[in-house]
């Protein structure tokens, strides 16, 4: 019997074989099948989302580029598991990676933080002093979170005295959970802010303040508490029927929501958050105070030549790039990816697989001698988690028009399928656009 | 389509980073199978009615693993594609189950 299953072997072997050629076609970058060949110096700052997605995607593109990616961070954070570690659902661990995990083979990484950028001498220089000199240049160093811009506010408190804030880091994440927790045995009033500027994963703010409603009713205390979204804007999310989606769900929940309430300072001692407002400072005590705060560029963006010059992006110090091709508007052997960018909307890990994917084709076409070729829609995408099991996939485009792109999810109809997609499937997704593969 | 399409390598992915739980997975029928070669034939009365009962197991035991594994219960499941994801789940559990009961029972 057993000769006789080896005997129809050879059959079953080509089919599996053809199946599993099928499989790694499809998991190879499409842009690998045309390496323009190149010695150009390419340099990378930041290891985060784009800077490796970047590198991985030009290795393909570009046959014998000497990369160099310069980021000094030893752990590489897969920051949308964040929402999930403050839902109580993941253990700080599992967004946690070792950075030398993902760097691509062929990439040579400087394990130190850019501290100038001179885009006319075309080098960048290290803090620690290097000079690192480029012909072509990514920019993808991310953002940073403005704790300054609130005062009397140190994310070393972020859980303990009701305080939390789920983009700090996994631990902060960690510690947001547990002061939820504390607020639904104690009751009392939670406040959930959002900032005036641009912020990344613009969901995140909306999905901690359905967790927190969802987490204080399993655990009792919904009833005695207050759940407040404190908004500087007129709106809580950027595109029109996403806002009505969630305003609709929060009313059913009772979520409150003030508008035009920029969180300016906090007292920790007193328990109070004092807002800036139309009308002038506002004062209100909480007993759990989720605190997002302004973001910007990071210094080495904001006070070097390539930031935007004028209009509302100027304010960040966000990379001056073409919002279509995403090449620097001054600076034509620059392109920039991830949440530096100053575009009109996408400060998402979906933006950098979509928007890196352009960049790293159109950098290659420059680098061919060629004009960017590719053009980027601005897609955005945000699993709206709205309780534990239940979430919106929702995808949009620079216009704030919704976007689909998997057949049978309706965008605004919250789902376990969609929350399927974010406990379990958006983590490998994340990793594949790492590696270069989507 | 092209969504789906642009996320199969998001399958080899989860493949990559649960290896050793899709190699149980995997391997298990096959230990089975390999195991129980040399005890004769194929189908038979108690290989067929190991298979329904590791059905029925499945049954029961596809939605409450995808619950305990995903979370969420059944009062998450909102619109169509959601039963369809559970029927999906459930059906390969279903599958799985039987066939490793119709594997695990010699032929005789
Ligand atoms: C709580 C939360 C929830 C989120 N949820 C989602 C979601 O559901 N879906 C989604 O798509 N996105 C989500 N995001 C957003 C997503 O994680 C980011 O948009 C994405 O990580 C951006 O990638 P990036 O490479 O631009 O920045 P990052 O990933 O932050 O990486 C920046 C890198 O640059 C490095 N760096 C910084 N300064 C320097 C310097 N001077 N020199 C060298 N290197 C430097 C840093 O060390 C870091 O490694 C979420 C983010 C948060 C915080």
């Amino acid at each position: 019997m057993v000769i006789r299953k080896q005997s129809a072997d050879p059959q079953r072997r080509r089919i599996l074989q053809a199946a599993l050629a099928a499989a790694m076609a499809s998991a190879v970058p499409r842009q690998s099948r045309a390496a323009t060949r190149t010695n150009a110096r390419i340099v990378i700052v930041g290891g985060g989302a784009a800077g490796i997605s970047m590198a991985a995607r030009l290795l393909a593109l570009l046959d014998g580029a000497r990369i160099t990616l310069i980021d000094g961070a030893q752990q590489h954070i897969y920051q949308p598991g964040l929402t999930l570690v403050a839902a109580g659902t993941w253990a700080p661990a599992q967004v946690i990676e070792p950075e030398a995990r993902w760097m691509p083979r062929g990439v040579e990484w400087l394990q130190e933080y850019a501290a100038e950028i001179d885009p006319v001498a075309k080098a960048v220089t290290t803090a620690g002093g290097k000079r690192v000199p480029y012909d072509f240049l990514v920019v993808a160093p991310g953002l940073e979170l403005g704790f300054d811009q609130i005062a009397g506010f140190d994310p070393k408190l972020i859980g303990s005295g009701g305080l939390g804030c789920v983009y700090a880091s996994p631990e902060a994440a960690l510690g947001t959970y547990r002061m939820i927790m504390a607020l639904a045995e104690s009751g009392g009033d939670a406040l959930l802010t959002l900032p005036h500027t641009p912020l990344k994963c613009a969901g995140a703010p909306l999905k901690l303040t359905f967790i927190a409603d969802d987490l204080l009713r399993r655990h009792g205390g919904r009833s005695r508490s207050r759940v407040s979204f404190m908004s500087p804007l007129s709106s809580v999310f950027g595109v029109p029927s996403v806002n009505t989606k969630v305003l609709e769900l929060w009313n059913e929940r009772s979520i409150g929501v003030a508008y035009g309430h920029r969180l300016k300072a906090v007292d920790p001692g007193r328990r109070r958050a004092v807002f800036a407002t139309n009308a002038g400072d506002v004062e209100q005590s909480y007993d759990f105070l989720h605190v997002v705060p302004p973001m910007r560029a990071p210094a080495v963006v904001r006070n070097s030549p390539l930031p935007v010059q004028s209009g509302p992006l100027s304010e960040g110090g966000w990379l001056d790039v073409d919002k279509d091709n995403l090449r620097h508007r001054r600076f034509p052997e620059i392109f920039g990816c991830g949440d530096i960018n100053g575009t009109p909307r996408g400060k998402t890990a979906a933006t950098v697989k979509k928007g890196g994917f352009v960049a790293a084709a159109n950098l290659a076409a420059v680098v061919a001698g060629r004009e960017p070729e590719l053009k980027f829609d601005g897609y955005t995408s945000c699993p709206m988690v709205t309780s534990i099991g239940r979430a919106m996939l929702i995808e949009f485009d620079y216009e704030g028009r919704l976007t689909p792109t998997l057949p049978g999810v309706e965008p605004l109809t919250e789902s376990w399928f969609a929350w399927f997609l974010e406990e379990r499937m958006l983590k490998p997704a994340y990793f594949a656009m790492l590696k270069g593969w989507t | 389509m092209q969504g789906i399409l642009e996320n199969l390598p998001v399958g080899l992915m989860m493949l990559i980073e649960a290896w050793p739980l899709a190699l149980l997975v995997a391997g298990l029928p096959l230990l089975l199978w390999i195991l129980t070669l040399r005890k004769g034939g194929w189908c038979s009365p108690r290989r067929r009615l190991g298979a329904l009962a590791g059905g029925i197991l499945g049954l029961v035991l596809g939605p409450l693993l995808a619950f305990a594994v995903i979370g969420g219960s059944l009062g998450d499941l909102r619109y169509w594609l959601d039963w369809l994801f559970l029927a999906l789940v459930t059906g390969a559990a279903a599958t799985y189950c039987g066939l490793l009961l119709y594997l695990a029972l010699p032929p005789r």
